[in-house]
């Protein structure tokens, strides 16, 4: 079907935007005030919710819906601003700006604007009528609670002592609240308490019998888990608003694994890739998977040509009114080859993709953010050869990562001395399970895959947390790694456990596919990886396993001390 | 030096061929065949001239023909008038174009009979001192272009050429400022290509343990801060003209420095089964000589307005 036109800005007018296209589906997405700027007819900051379905596309063109309200826009004296929406309505039409010039067209939305809602509805009227109708239901609420209030005053207590729950709805939601997620520490103070008794018992020392370890284990561990539990709401601090990121080379691997994690945070994300098809799949995918009440948008981008990302980068900022973190994920690993064997076009492309792609999107993003009274974060990603170790077999992608992590220091000292906050930041996500590494990878390569990979989407629970953290707290310059030294060393220790892991031993893959493991039956188990992940923590970590330790010394103390006269 | 083309070559024996000595031995020797990317100016012109001058063969190669004409117009004025010295042919090459350094590889190895050392010289910061969202695209290309491909291509084109000598070759990636990791503000994109190539020697020198090939070296080259134009486009603040006049030197005094111990390499990296061993790293500007020079500046003012005025 044939959409509106939306091309708004001589700018993206050759944009093959496909954030735009129809679909059967109504949704809603949220936009943020943004400017389009129409060059004859003047300029309208929009607040709008967009609601896109066939119908409206029909309404459009029939010419109904809302089309006196645009027409009045449109006759406005032009280089004029006028502002629309706020609270009005749930509305929403399509129009043809300028009758002159049917090129530039405009999308009118005016709606709610820090509500998602999907709207339901099949047809413009039923929209129309809902508010007057929401109006009604809050009157008939209103007058209820009045004829509440104006019984008896022993009717009421009678109530609240007979159904407490539903008399005074606000405890009950305090109470659950505070009793939410109470059940999950339950293994680590059993755990705790059983570690400690156990080692007192072993070790021959005692406090109060075999009891009184086992109780200060257990009160450790509580300790342990309210303080991980008051520090994740304290420490992990999460935008105010819902953050507009843009992820280039966001349509599969890690990076769609990263725009899906931002978007279940609730976060409106542009996901880019070098085909059209690849972008419109990977929406697609990512609706399906976290729910169609998203702000989803996708342009085709090719990070090695400045053109294409000065394209990408006006329209995600025309399309989310502003940008305030940018993932430079697009790579390419050439394949695993000695670089003796590699083509030149290979070699070329590795260099222009990585390291020039990124050199031309952290540009625009700079650019784009500067202007920013938010500012806005930078992330790129490094790969291995970051840490400037050699990366044979891949020789000329390891050159790149290695520039690619240099250039955080370079750009943090080069922000300190302007006035915009850009924050630059590196991504480390280890080694995860993708093409770029799979792509040529031996046998021997396959058996260190299985001790020392993991899943995108696990890596992504990890790092979108810790990223949405920098952005809130306006940090500058934070490398953010999910496999460091100490941990592939753990790995290796552990390696017996993870046999078989991803690759059996003839380096067959026994893993299940993006799809099951987002949607199907492993869905669980990735949901427990990922949340394992996410809540990991390096300092609480060590302060548990510190306390217990010291715990254990003060018991041991105190015993010989008792032992002696 | 004679030139006999064509002549009869013999087991272990240096016979000379185009302009250079053709080694059909096992053993690397002086004089030297050498190629220079990028050697029209700055370093490398520098270079150019201490290797003629020390009797090796050069074949250097820039994008600009006019540049390499008069590059080598000069440099075969100097090699004629000197005694002993070595004689320097050219070719216009684009580094950052996978064909054009093919066919410089092979020129270069008809030239000069084999390629002994290969100095991967070419590099850009765009002349250009600016914080990156001010760069243009232009620049952004050229620098990454040529810093990072341009070593790459080169590097195996060099390798392709070498593995097939018998006597094998090394050859030399240029590092520069950002390559030991430190922050290089308002040239970002230039720092980040020169970390890139100090990673890409030592993956170079792994893989060719791990494929045995043993008679080609991979080498790094610090010339710290020299004099050229690629420097002067920086001193426009008070600490920039602090640190150029306190660290930098001429092109001509830091080429005096390398060349003698790159032509040192091919001897000292050898192992006693007669292969290359472990790759080496030639400093001009070491920490310490800096830190002593810095020190020294601060405590009597020497070098004070050595090459740009202060205050």
């Amino acid at each position: 079907m044939d959409g509106p036109v939306r091309r708004r800005h001589p700018a993206t007018d050759t944009a093959r935007s496909v954030f735009q296209e129809s679909s059967e589906h109504s949704e809603v997405g949220t936009f943020g005030s943004r400017h389009f700027t129409g060059s004859d007819r003047g300029s309208v900051e929009l607040l709008p919710q967009c609601i896109r379905s066939s119908h409206h596309a029909q309404g459009w063109k029939k010419g109904f819906g809302i089309r006196p309200m645009m027409d009045a826009v449109l006759s406005m004296p032009s280089r004029n601003q006028t502002k629309l929406g706020g609270n009005c309505c749930e509305t929403c039409c399509f129009s043809e700006t300028a009758p002159k010039d049917s090129d530039k067209a405009l999308l009118v939305v005016a709606s709610n604007v820090t509500v998602f809602r999907r709207s339901k509805s099949r047809s413009g009227t039923k929209i129309a009528a809902k508010p007057a109708k929401l109006l009604q239901e809050s009157k008939k609420e209103a007058t209820r609670s009045r004829q509440l209030s104006d019984k008896a005053p022993l009717e009421k207590l009678e109530k609240v002592l007979t159904s407490p729950r539903k008399a005074l709805p606000f405890l009950s939601e305090a109470a659950d609240r505070a009793t939410h997620g109470l059940h999950k520490p339950i293994g680590l103070v059993l755990t705790s308490a059983y570690v400690l008794g156990t080692a007192c018992q072993l070790s021959g020392v005692s406090m109060g019998g075999t009891w009184g370890p086992a109780a200060m284990g257990a009160v450790l561990g509580s300790l342990y888990a309210a303080l991980n539990r008051f520090g994740m709401k304290r420490f992990w601090r999460t935008p105010h608003a819902p953050l507009n990121v843009v992820v280039t080379g966001g349509t599969k691997g890690i990076g769609k694994a990263i725009a899906r994690e931002f978007l279940r945070s609730g976060d409106r994300v542009m996901v880019s890739s070098r085909s059209v098809q690849a972008v419109r799949r990977a929406m697609n995918e990512l609706r399906e998977e976290v729910g169609t009440d998203i702000w989803i948008g996708g342009i085709d981008c090719d990070v090695s040509s400045p053109a294409s990302v000065q394209r990408l980068a006006d329209g995600a900022a025309s399309q989310m009114g502003s940008i305030d973190v940018w993932i430079n994920n697009a790579g390419y690993s050439g394949s695993f080859q000695s670089f003796i064997d590699a083509r030149p076009d290979q070699i070329q492309e590795v260099v222009q993709t990585n390291l020039l792609g990124c050199l031309l999107c952290t540009r625009a993003a700079m650019r784009l953010m500067a202007a920013q009274p938010r500012g806005g974060h930078i992330f790129n990603m490094d790969g291995a050869g970051a840490d400037g170790l050699p990366t044979p077999q891949y020789a000329a992608y390891g050159a790149t990562k290695a520039g690619i992590a240099h250039l955080m220091g370079s750009l943090t000292s080069e922000g300190a001395s302007g006035a915009a906050r850009v924050g630059v930041h590196c991504l480390s996500p280890g080694m995860v399970l993708t093409n770029l590494l799979l792509e040529g990878a031996s046998d021997i390569n396959k058996q260190i895959f299985n001790i020392l990979c993991e899943q995108p989407e696990t890596v992504a629970a990890f790092l979108v947390p810790r990223a949405r953290t920098v952005a809130a707290r306006g940090e500058a310059g934070r490398y953010i790694r999910f496999l460091t030294l100490p941990r592939a060393l753990l790995r290796f220790i552990t390696a017996p456990l993870r046999a078989n892991r991803f690759f059996n031993a003839d380096g067959e893959a026994v893993y299940a596919r993006e799809r099951d493991r987002i949607l199907g039956q492993r869905a669980k188990r990735t949901e427990r990886l990922a949340a394992a992940a996410a809540r990991r923590s390096r300092n609480l970590a060590f302060a548990y396993s510190a306390s217990v330790a010291t715990a254990y010394a003060i018991i041991a103390a105190d015993t010989l001390a008792r032992v002696k006269p | 030096m004679a030139i006999h083309r064509g002549a009869h070559m013999r087991q272990g024996e240096a016979v000379t061929t185009g302009i250079g000595v053709t080694r059909s031995g096992k053993d690397l020797q002086p004089p030297y065949n050498v190629v220079i990317t990028g050697g029209t100016k700055g370093v490398g012109r520098a270079l150019a001239k201490e290797f003629l001058r020390a009797g090796d063969s050069v074949v250097i190669c820039s994008r600009d023909s006019d540049r390499v004409n008069g590059a080598v117009r000069e440099l075969d004025g100097f090699s004629k008038a000197e005694e002993g010295a070595g004689r320097i042919k050219g070719k216009v090459c684009n580094m950052a174009k996978p064909g054009d350094v093919a066919s410089f590889a092979n020129y270069a190895r008809d030239t000069l009979g084999t390629v002994d050392l290969w100095i991967n010289n070419a590099g850009s910061n765009g002349y250009k001192y600016k914080t990156l969202a001010e760069s243009s695209d232009a620049d952004l290309i050229n620098i990454v272009e040529t810093n990072v491909l341009g070593t790459m291509l080169g590097c195996k084109e060099a390798i392709r050429v070498m593995r097939e000598q018998r006597a094998g070759g090394h050859i030399f990636n240029m590092d520069g400022a950002g390559a030991d990791g430190d922050a290089t503000p308002r040239f970002a994109a230039y720092g980040a290509t020169k970390r890139g190539l100090v990673q890409l020697s030592k993956s170079l020198q792994a893989e060719l343990k791990m494929l045995s090939i043993n008679n080609v070296g991979i080498h790094n080259l610090s010339p710290g801060m020299v004099t050229t134009d690629l420097l002067m486009a920086g001193a426009d603040t008070a600490t920039a003209k602090f640190f150029i006049n306190c660290l930098a030197d001429p092109p001509e005094e830091v080429a005096a420095y390398l060349v003698p111990r790159i032509r040192r390499v091919p001897l000292d990296s050898r192992t006693l089964g007669g292969a290359i061993g472990q790759g080496s790293y030639i400093k001009y500007l070491t920490k310490s000589k800096a830190y002593g020079q810095i020190l020294a500046r601060l405590l009597t003012g020497a070098r004070k307005d050595r090459f740009v005025a202060e205050d």
